[in-house]
This record gives structure tokens, sequence and C-alpha cells, in this order.
């Protein structure tokens, strides 16, 4: 052949003694894994050591009566605040998988937990959590006396309200669509319950689970910093967190220390990104249940640093041999009696279960209002009603108004894949923000130019509900098949008809989610942005959140109640009357 | 809309046109099309045959303005084409069609479009459903249609235009075989009778038959980068018999082209010259099994005619070229014109069993694949023999766009690990020397740890 004689490859070229290119061509070299493994040695240190001392902190003794006087204004301790932030949520986020996996596998077993459990998740889900703090706190406090650590899992739970329920349908729906042969095969050859588990459910809801974890690790930034200082009863509980430090920054009107907890979120949110959710998103694809790989696969150098590693490597041999006497403990624990294997998943749907849901949601709520009639009268609910319609208008106007301003940019970053790719990132940062971070400026803008909250408080609700309305309908766009796009092309629409023909159905489910994902974020976003505070000035506006907000302060309980329970019905009845219906309305007339 | 009228103006004018792409390391581009020489006229159709990287769908959408040349020029009645060209309508290989519209308000997009009245819209085109035999279905979602009366609703929505040209991108290739030939057939009849609602077709296609059935003439594209080879007058009456002598002539001549890249075509004075240097490191995207199989099949003394085989095997050309080429490269089968044969190696390895085989062809890639023969020196060259991936993906990612640079990659893959020439991990991202035989089984195993 021509080719074998006219060329020279490269390396023959090259030489022994000095080879420049085969650098390229080998592992790298000893020095560079040397390296390598002790930087991550030190890392893992680092983290451990971190971890430790942080969590003994988390166990100091506490005295119910202390006031804000923990937080210490000084920029440079924001490390550590943003690292005692950091720590709640990574174990949140595990406590909410653990919950997601153990619920969820019930649900997708048991046709009764099924029909029972869901429809009680899918309404915790849609109730406020920031309401709920007003009564967890006193009760996890109560449950570690004289120690911080009763605020600490009141922050958790706060976090993990926020998270776990979504993770319980994405673990239920991952289950419910495991191909039926991949079960029989799990059947067929006798896989133990713990099989089941680790080889089969575990791998196959990897990658919606990662997804989904990752948005609501985002979301819960939110919950993190407002759960760290809140008032309740008239006194104030403060963990040290990036939280509290911006809260003590508004007691004391510090505009330049609320900017530079702004920095270290920011930073905070791209380590986390880089060094936790990257490589973890990377390694998850190899989980994909079609065969066909990924269009873009992910890319993440923290990963490849990790899976160069000679350490790591002998690490997870001795690891991986060292647990082999557990899993076969727990498959001979879960070894099933039966001849034929685990139970398949059951399909019978038994009637009597919702009924019984639908009466006794009914129930409660009957008495939830006989209480409430009998401790504050008819005419304080009435008003509290009258401000939830009010606040239900404000949502309104959040969705509304993030959409008629963000759809045309969405569709002009959509359309564009190379801009969808560069911004789809930045966006989701930006999403993770925590609004009430973002509060103060907006505070000092309205009380300079005397902007009312009534109107104010929109903006500041949008802060956080804005970008999912961004965020999905940008996927939306970029997800309209290019065939599709040329065809609108070619065929010249233009203009009105482009939009109503095209654009509008093609983005309309993305659409809904981010409109559901927003008005939740939105309602959330109202307790705290109805009442904000910059040191001495407050200011306030009627709406069911400011109502709650001032109940929780001033310790009100009948009327806290009462004002969580309009929020929550506001919130499942706007859910099922309106986005249901929506949803069910955009899968029958434009899915495939 | 007569086959004789007089190419006065053509209805297009390509001149030149080349199209890249930025290649993979980003340093330099790579010609998916090069130096393109096209006119379309009235009252013609035109079949653009080519293998699958000839880029015959970039040059369909160059000439309806979606994509714009990198060099050259397109001119629509002499004025050069900027946007997209308002004479033409498209019949998309995947139907395009929008799920949220009914049947009538699809097929009624581009009248819209133009502003009509609501009366004349619906006029037209319930009278072009009426052509292609969907009246009956209007008010339906596409969703609930079959296949093929998808892309009956794709032929309507384009014939309402009207359009001076139609062009059509492997229209049939998505449907099943029965499906896309009752809807060739009526295509060809529709024509034939002069009632067809546009003033020119041009087809991209990958089918021989399509090509000579279809068309006045056929532009024979080659591949990698894509230029004209030449062009087929194809006189033949219509309606047109498939089972013609003509037809099937046709049909010889034109496999011949296709299975011999460097055959030069008709009259064509453009001998297509060898582009080695990008040829040298890349591999037909063909599986070895496949090549194995095929081995098998062929008549060892006397051979067979690859239309038949094609035909025996109910395969496309387009899957069956790669495997005929990955057989050539191995030096394991040659090919005279349409004329399959084994090469003595070939007989070998056709009756050799299972271990003989991957001896075999870890031997005849060795020798005989570039790209595997640097790979192997870098693993010898390495002190670890290991070799990253990224290696490979360099050398490759000069030549190639980033997706065809993963193409062959993977195509490498395949190949090393069917015959156990080298273990790949794709965790580790880490080509290392196979030990002998065997070893497939366990480069699987390490590709799942």
């Amino acid at each position: 052949m021509a080719l074998e004689a006219g060329r020279v490859p490269r390396f023959e070229r090259a030489g022994s003694a000095s080879r420049p290119t085969s650098a390229l061509a080998e592992r790298p070299d000893r020095a560079r894994t040397l390296l390598l493994d002790t930087a991550l040695l030190l890392l893992g240190l680092t983290v451990v050591v971190g971890i430790g001392s942080l969590s003994s902190q988390m166990a100091v003794s506490f005295h119910p009566h202390a006031q804000l006087s923990g937080v210490d204004l000084n920029p440079l301790l924001l490390p550590y605040y943003a690292a005692r932030s950091s720590l709640r949520m990574f174990i949140a986020l595990a406590i909410s998988l653990t919950i997601a996996v153990a619920v969820g596998s019930l649900t997708a077993r048991s046709a009764v937990a099924e029909r029972l459990l869901l429809p009680l998740v899918d309404v915790l889900q849609s109730v406020p959590v920031l309401g709920f703090l007003a009564v967890i706190v006193p009760f996890f406090i109560a449950l570690f006396p004289g120690s911080l650590l009763g605020l600490e899992a009141a922050a958790m739970f706060a976090i993990v309200t926020g998270q776990v329920w979504n993770l319980i349908f994405c673990y239920h729906q991952s289950l419910r669509t495991i191909p039926a042969e991949l079960r029989e095969a799990s059947r067929v050859y006798g896989f133990t319950g713990w099989q089941q588990m680790v080889r089969l459910e575990l791998p196959a809801s990897a990658i919606p689970m990662v997804w989904n974890g990752m948005m609501s690790f985002a979301g819960g930034w939110f919950f993190a910093t407002q759960s760290e200082a809140i008032s309740v009863n008239n006194s104030n509980y403060t963990l040290p967190g990036i939280g509290s430090y911006v809260a003590a920054a508004i007691a004391q009107q510090r505009l330049d220390c609320v900017l530079w907890a702004l920095v270290m979120m920011l930073a905070l949110i791209v380590i986390t990104d880089q060094l936790f959710w990257r490589p973890i998103v990377t390694w998850s694809e190899q989980f994909r249940l079609d065969t066909n790989s990924a269009a873009t696969p992910s890319q993440s150098w923290f990963l490849e640093m990790l899976q160069q590693s000679e350490l790591l490597q002998q690490l997870g041999h001795w690891l991986g041999s060292g647990l082999l006497p557990l899993g076969a403990a727990l498959n001979r624990w879960t070894r099933s009696r039966g001849r034929d294997g685990p139970a398949p998943l059951q399909k019978l749907e038994p009637r009597w279960v919702d009924n019984l849901v639908l009466l006794a949601g009914a129930i409660a709520t009957v008495v939830a209002f006989h209480h409430s009639l009998q401790q504050v009268g008819l005419g304080e609910t009435l008003n509290a009603f009258g401000q939830g319609l009010l606040t239900f208008g404000r949502v309104l106007a959040v969705v509304g108004g993030s959409t008629l301003i963000l759809l045309p940019l969405a569709v002009v970053i959509g359309l564009r894949p190379r801009w969808a790719a560069l911004l789809q990132p930045v966006m989701l940062m930006l999403a993770s923000i925590p609004a009430n971070l973002l509060f103060p400026f907006f505070t000092v803008v309205f009380l300079f130019c005397g902007m009312p909250l009534f109107y104010g408080c929109v903006v500041l609700m949008a802060m956080g509900a804005q970008w999912y309305v961004l965020f999905n309908v940008t996927a939306g766009a970029s997800a309209i098949p290019n065939d599709l796009r040329e065809m609108s092309q070619v065929f010249q629409l233009k203009g009105r008809q482009r939009w109503r023909r095209f654009l509008l159905p093609a983005m309309f489910s993305a659409w809904i989610t981010g409109a559901v994902t927003a008005s939740g974020a939105a309602w959330n976003a109202s307790i705290v942005a109805e009442l904000v505070t910059w040191g001495s000035h407050t200011l306030q506006t009627p709406g069911i959140g400011s109502y709650i907000a001032e109940a929780t302060a001033h310790g009100d309980q009948p009327r806290l109640f009462l004002g969580l329970v309009v929020m929550a019905l506001f919130v499942v009845g706007t859910n099922r009357l309106v986005w249901r219906p929506l949803y069910r309305f955009a899968e029958e007339r434009y899915g495939n | 809309m007569e086959t004789e009228s007089l190419p006065s103006q053509p209805l297009l004018k390509v001149r030149h046109v080349a199209k890249l792409f930025r290649s993979a390391d980003g340093s330099s581009r790579v010609a998916v099309l090069d130096d393109i020489d096209l006119d379309i006229q009235p009252g013609e159709v035109v079949a653009l045959l080519g293998r699958s990287g000839s880029g015959k769908s970039t040059l369909l959408r160059l000439m309806a303005g979606l994509i714009a040349p990198s060099e050259g020029r397109i001119e629509r009645d002499g004025r050069p084409l900027t946007g997209v060209n308002r004479d033409v309508a498209i019949v998309f290989q995947s139907f395009a069609l929008l799920p949220w519209l009914t049947v009538l308000e699809n097929t009624a997009v581009g009248l819209e479009a133009r502003g009509l009245g609501e009366k004349e819209v619906r006029r037209r085109t319930l009278r072009a459903l009426a052509m292609v035999g969907l009246e009956g279905s209007a008010e339906a979602y596409p969703r609930e249609l079959s296949g093929g009366m998808r892309q009956r609703v794709g032929f309507a929505r384009a014939f309402v235009m009207e359009p001076a040209l139609l062009l059509m991108d492997e229209p049939f290739s998505a449907l099943d075989v029965l499906t896309a030939e009752n809807l060739r057939r009526d295509i060809d009849e529709l024509w034939a009778g002069g009632k067809f609602p546009a003033g020119s077709i041009v087809i991209v296609t990958h089918s021989i038959e399509e090509a000579v059935l279809l068309s006045d003439r056929v532009v024979l594209l080659s591949a990698n980068p894509g230029r004209i080879r030449g062009v087929v007058p194809n006189p033949l009456p219509r309606p047109r018999d498939d089972t013609a002598p003509a037809f099937r002539a046709l049909v010889d001549t034109l496999y011949n082209y296709m299975t011999d890249p460097d055959k030069p075509v008709g009259t064509s004075p453009l001998a297509v010259e060898q582009t080695t240097s990008q040829d040298a490191l890349a591999l037909p995207p063909a599986s070895l099994g496949a090549v194995v199989d095929l081995l098998t099949l062929v008549p060892e003394q006397e051979g067979i005619s690859v239309a038949e085989l094609a035909d025996e095997l109910v395969l496309e050309l387009d899957d069956l070229l790669p495997i005929l080429d990955a057989g050539e490269l191995l030096q394991l089968m040659a090919v005279d014109g349409t004329h399959l044969g084994l090469t003595a190696l070939g007989q070998d390895l056709a009756e050799a069993n299972e271990e003989e085989q991957q001896r075999l062809l870890r031997n005849q890639m060795l020798l005989h694949v570039p790209l595997v023969r640097r790979l192997q020196e870098a693993l010898e060259q390495s002190a670890k023999a290991e070799v990253e991936g990224d290696f490979v993906l360099d050398l490759l990612s000069e030549q190639f766009t980033k997706t065809e640079a993963e193409a062959v990659f993977e195509t490498l893959v395949s190949w090393i690990r069917a015959c156990g020439l080298f273990r790949y991990s794709r965790e580790q991202d880490r080509f290392r020397p196979g030990d002998g035989p065997g070893d497939a089984l366990e480069s699987e195993e390490d590709d799942q740890a």
C-alpha cells in the first residue's frame, strides 16, 4: 500500500532517548501520579477533619435566649459559615435520598402504599415549608434540650422537607418505568431483594435521581439560609451559617457584608458544582438504560483526576473486598422465601384507598377550619382568605410577568445551540442563589425611592421564581427537533403565526413545568418577601406570607395555624385545578 | 412540465460551492462539500446519489438556503441566494410534522404564512390532501396516522405551496419497504401524468432503484469530501417499469459506480483525486462481525454480484457498502465493478474456526489499518504499555470533525475488541495490549468494572 511506504509514523521519528510526543500517549508519569495522589490524600484528610470539627460544633450547648450575638460579621469568617451551611445541606441531602429510596421502594411494591402515600406526598410537597419552621423549631429544641443540635436538626428538617417529596416521586417513577423484561430477568435468575436493589433499581434510577437531586439541592439553599436565623415566639434562634451571617448584616445595616456573603455563596455554588455534582453526573451516565450513548456526554476534570489516582483505585479495592461479606450477608437475609423470587410489582388498584384518602383530607380540612373558627372567629378566617387572595394575585403576577419577559429571551437562547450550551449551566447556578440573599439590596432600593412593598414584593418573589421559567423554557426551546426548525424556515412561518402554530405549542409542556415550580417557589418566598427589614426599618404589606411571618414572630399559634392551612389550600387548589389539568392537556394534545 | 422544455434559465445555479465545518481540534476546517457545480433546470427531476458522508443532505440544505456556503455562490433566477429560498418546499426524511396541529393545519402552515384568506387556504389545502389520498383524515392528528400516511401529509404540505422546486431529503427511508414502494409509485405516476404540483424536483437518496425510478438525471457524489463525480442521464420512459431490461441495466451501471468510488463517471472529465491523508486513518463504520458473516455468505470461487447480495440480505446499499469497504481494507474481499469476490486470505478466514479467525483478523489489522498501527507503535513506546484514548482522538481530530472523529474512534474500539487485538477500558479511557486469544471477553469485563 502506498501509505505504508510514504508515511513515517510519529514515534519512529522521535527516537528513544527523548520522546517529547509520547507523553501524550502514555499514562501520566510517576511524578505526576504521586503529586495527584498526594493532593487527593490531602484533600480527603481536610474534608474528613473539617467535617469532624464542624460536626463537633453542631452539638455545642445552646441557650434559647441568646440573641444574634453568635455571628461575627468579619468577612474572613465567611468560609467557616459557608462550611457549616454546606455540611447541613449535605446531611439533609443524604437523609432525603434515604427517605426517598425507602418510601419509593415501598410505593412501587405495594399498591396500597402507592394509593395511600403518593397523594399525601403530593399535598406535602405543595405545603410551604417555611411556615412550618415555627412549629418544628420548638419541637426539635425540646428534643435536644440545651444543645445546638436541636436547631441543627430543625434546619435540616426544613431542607429535607424542601426536597424529599420531589425525590420520592422521582424514585417511584423510575422504578415504575424499569423495562418489564429487566424485571422478569431479575425474577427468573432469582435475584435476592438486595440484588434487586443494587443491581437493578438503584442503577436504573441513578440518572433521574442525580439530576433531581442536583435541582433539589439548588432549591435547598433557600431553606438552608432562611432556617438559620428565625424568630419564633418573640425569641431569635441563630445557627452559625451563611444565612445567619446575612441576617446579622441586615440587623446592623451592613450592605458590604451582604455583598461578601453573596460572593461566598456564588463561590460555594461553583465549588459544589465542580467537585460534587459534575463528577456525579458524569459518573452516572454509565447507568443509561437505552444503549445509545448520550448526545453530549458531560465531562468532569475532577472525576478524571479521581479515576486516574492509583491510591484511590487501591482504596476502592480494599473497600470493595472489605464490604464483600456485608453484601453476602445482605443477600442471605433478603433471599426470597418463595420459589419464584421476590414478589412482582403489584398491579391491583384498590379503589377504597382513594376514597379513604379523599375522606381523610376532607375531614382534616373541616376539623382544621372548625378549630380556627372556634379560636379566632369567622371574621379572622375570612381575613386570612382575603390575604391569601392577595398573595395568590402576586404569585400569578410573578409567573405571568416572568413568562412575558423571559419567554422571548428563552427562545432566542434556546434556538441557538451554542448559546444554550454556554448559558444553561450559568442559569442553573444563578437559580441556585438563594433569593433571600438578594433581598437586602432590593430593600435598600425600596426604602430609598419609597417604593411600596405592595408591588415591590412581587419583584422579590420573582427573584427566585423567574429562573425556573427561564431555565425550563430555554430547555424546551432547545429541545425542538432540528427538522421542525428547518420546516418553519422553509415554509416561512413568521411573526404571529410562528408563535401561535410553532413556538408556543412546542414549549408549552416545558413552560408548565417551569411555571409550577416557579409558583411553588413564589408561595414559599412570599413568607419572607412580604415582610422585610433593614436594621430598624421594617417594610410590610398585607398578604398571607406576612400574615404567617407575623404570627410566627409573635408566637400567635391560632393565627399561624390558620395562615398555614389557608396557604396550603391555595397551593394544593391551584395545583389540582389549574396546573394538573393544563399538564394533562399538554400531554394529550402536544405529546407525540 | 414537459421534459423537452429547453433549458433557458436554470432555476438554481450552484457554482464552485464548498461547505466546511470546523475540525474536532479546532485547528482546521474539514470540507463536507467541495467545488460543487450544478444547475437545476425547470421541469426536471434530479437525484443526488451518494454514500453517507457525501454531503448530499448538506447540498440540499444549501439549495434551500437553510445554510450558507463557505465558498462559492448559489444563484436563484440569476440573483445570489440570500436567506431561505422562497422557491422551494422540502419533504423531510423524518416528516417534520407539528404534533399539535391537525393534518389540515399542518398542511396549511405554508399558505397561512403567505397571508392567504382562510377560505382560499382551506380550499387549496383540501385539494392537496385529496391528491395524496388523505381527504378523510383532515381532522386527525399526526400521531393517529401510520408512517406512510404521515409522509403523505409531508407531501401535501409541500404540494400546496406549488413550489418551483421541490426538495426531498430521503423521503422514503423512514418508511417500511412496502409503504415506501407504494408512495414512490404514486409520486412517479403524478409526475408522469403531468399533474405534479411542483416545477422541478431534487431528491436526495442512497437507494439506486429510487434514483432510477424517479429521476431524469442522477448526480453521483463522492464521499469525504463530497464532490460531484459525474452525471448519469436517465432517459427511460415514464411511468417506469422496474423489471424492464433497460431499467435493470441502468441500476447495474449505477451499482458499478457506487461500489467502486474511484471509477470515473460517464463523460465527466473530473477524475476524483485520492484523498489519501484522510482515508488513511478513516475506518468504515461496519462491525468486524458483519465482515466475517458476509465472508461466509459469499460463494468461494465464483463470488457474487453486489446488487444480488443486497437484495438477498435485504440490506440498504448504505449499510452494505461499509462492510465491503472494511473487507477490502483488511484485504479479505475484492470488489471488481459490481462483482464481489474473496481473496485467498478471505477464503481461509471463512473456513477457519473462531480462534483462528481472530488471529487472522488481528494480523490483517496490524498490516493494513494505519490507525491500528499507530496505536500499536504508541503502545510499544509507552513504558507502562498504556495509551490514553485521547491520543487516538487527537490523531483523528486533525482530519475530522468531532462527530466523525468520535465515530471512527468507536469503530476502532469495536474492532479491537472483536478480535482481541488490544483492550480498551472506557472508564479509564485507556488502551492496553491484548494478551492473545480469548481476551475479547476480558476487555468487556474491564469495561463494566
